[in-house]
């Protein structure tokens, strides 16, 4: 309901001298945050640049986000369209979270000399770098993981993944791994750095992984 | 053959529980706090273990945060949780066994904020993670995201 005053012309002006007459208003109060929905999606975009996608399933549907700053409502409804998130917001929204996420995994690649137990040169220096980064990590848990090319029986190549990062395992230990939290596993031929299809040899994919995290 | 694997898996588990309740009966843990700001928890069956970094989680922990708190985990895939004020997530699967083609991750929370960047298991089988909230499920294609749960 809106009031609609008649004003005479002379009666106006007389007023609009008054107000500037008077001492300026106190600075209007900031707006209120705007109203939005409570529960809700952001994307953000990755370490590497890139962008990833949510697919939102609910009671209303089903939605993707795909740009880094959009939003959606967690029932699956169809995107309303000014929902994009400021960056002002996002940081009043979710600044505790995004401050408290842990650093991200370091990941060393070991390699072997061609058939034999031996690290190759490369390999060999980055025991140093592995250590050191152990030492830098609060609260820090190490994961070997062995990996073989997809040449050969599957169990076989679990197997020898295993004893790869067994390997590694024993390595660090006598160079002075601490006590610390530690898993060894193997992927087999599970998990290539390198895509091939079956019974491929491809020596960028026999490798060890140590992961500090 | 790995169907029957996963049976017999599931009917050991059957058979030593009873006991699962007890953190220390939780298994191995699929992660560990790395940052705790203010007052935060991880709840495993029946113990409740105030974070600190290097606190272990398992399969059905809890994170909780306290007002104006803050926690962050990184689990074994390098999955990377970090909660604002308030919140509580429940890790609800997490399987990491790509040679054994065991792969999933599901989350579930059910209050507060929260920041998912996503790990070797979504790089793997996308389809095999997700985000459970009170009102919809969120699937994770390669991404860092947040999440906020206010009602």
């Amino acid at each position: 309901m809106i009031l609609r005053l008649r004003v005479p012309a002379g009666l106006a002006t007389a007023l609009l001298a008054v107000a500037c007459a008077a001492p300026p208003p106190p600075p209007p109060a900031p707006p209120p945050p705007p109203a939005g929905p409570r529960s809700y999606v952001v994307l953000e975009r990755n370490a590497d640049g890139t962008t990833g996608a949510v697919v939102v399933q609910g009671p209303r549907g089903t939605t993707v986000i795909e740009r880094a700053g959009q939003a959606a409502t967690l029932d699956g409804a169809p995107l309303p369209g000014a929902f994009a998130m400021t960056p002002e917001r996002v940081e009043r929204e979710f600044g505790a979270a995004i401050a408290a996420r842990p650093r991200a995994a370091e990941v060393f690649r070991l390699y072997f000399e061609t058939g034999r137990a031996v690290l190759t040169p490369a390999s060999e220096r980055l025991v140093g770098d592995i250590l050191a980064e152990i030492a830098t990590r609060p609260g820090v848990d190490v994961s070997i993981i062995g990996h073989t090319d997809t040449e050969g029986d599957e169990a076989m190549n679990e197997r020898l993944g295993l004893e790869r990062a067994r390997w590694v395992e024993a390595l660090l230990r006598r160079r002075g791994l601490p006590a610390t939290e530690l898993t060894v596993t193997s992927h087999g031929e599970r998990n290539l750095l390198v895509p091939t299809p079956d019974n491929a040899s491809e020596a960028r994919n026999r490798r060890v992984e140590v992961i500090v995290r | 053959m790995t169907r029957l694997r996963d049976l017999l898996l599931a009917l050991a588990l059957v058979l030593s529980g009873g006991s699962l309740v007890h953190a220390q009966d939780a298994g191995e843990p699929i992660g560990q706090v790395k940052t705790v700001g203010g007052t935060a928890w991880v709840v495993t069956g029946a113990a409740n273990v105030p974070a600190a970094p290097g606190t272990p989680v398992y399969v059905g922990s809890v994170l909780r945060t306290g007002p104006k708190a803050s926690l962050g985990v990184a689990l074994r895939d390098n999955t990377l949780l970090s909660l604002g004020g308030e919140s509580e997530l429940a890790l609800d699967e997490f399987r990491f066994a790509p040679a054994r083609n065991s792969l999933g991750l599901v989350a579930r929370i059910g209050r507060g904020t929260l920041e998912f960047v996503s790990g070797m298991i979504a790089k793997l089988r996308p389809e095999s993670v997700q985000v459970k909230t009170p009102t919809g499920t969120l699937g994770v294609r390669g991404t860092r995201f947040l999440v906020k749960v206010d009602e």
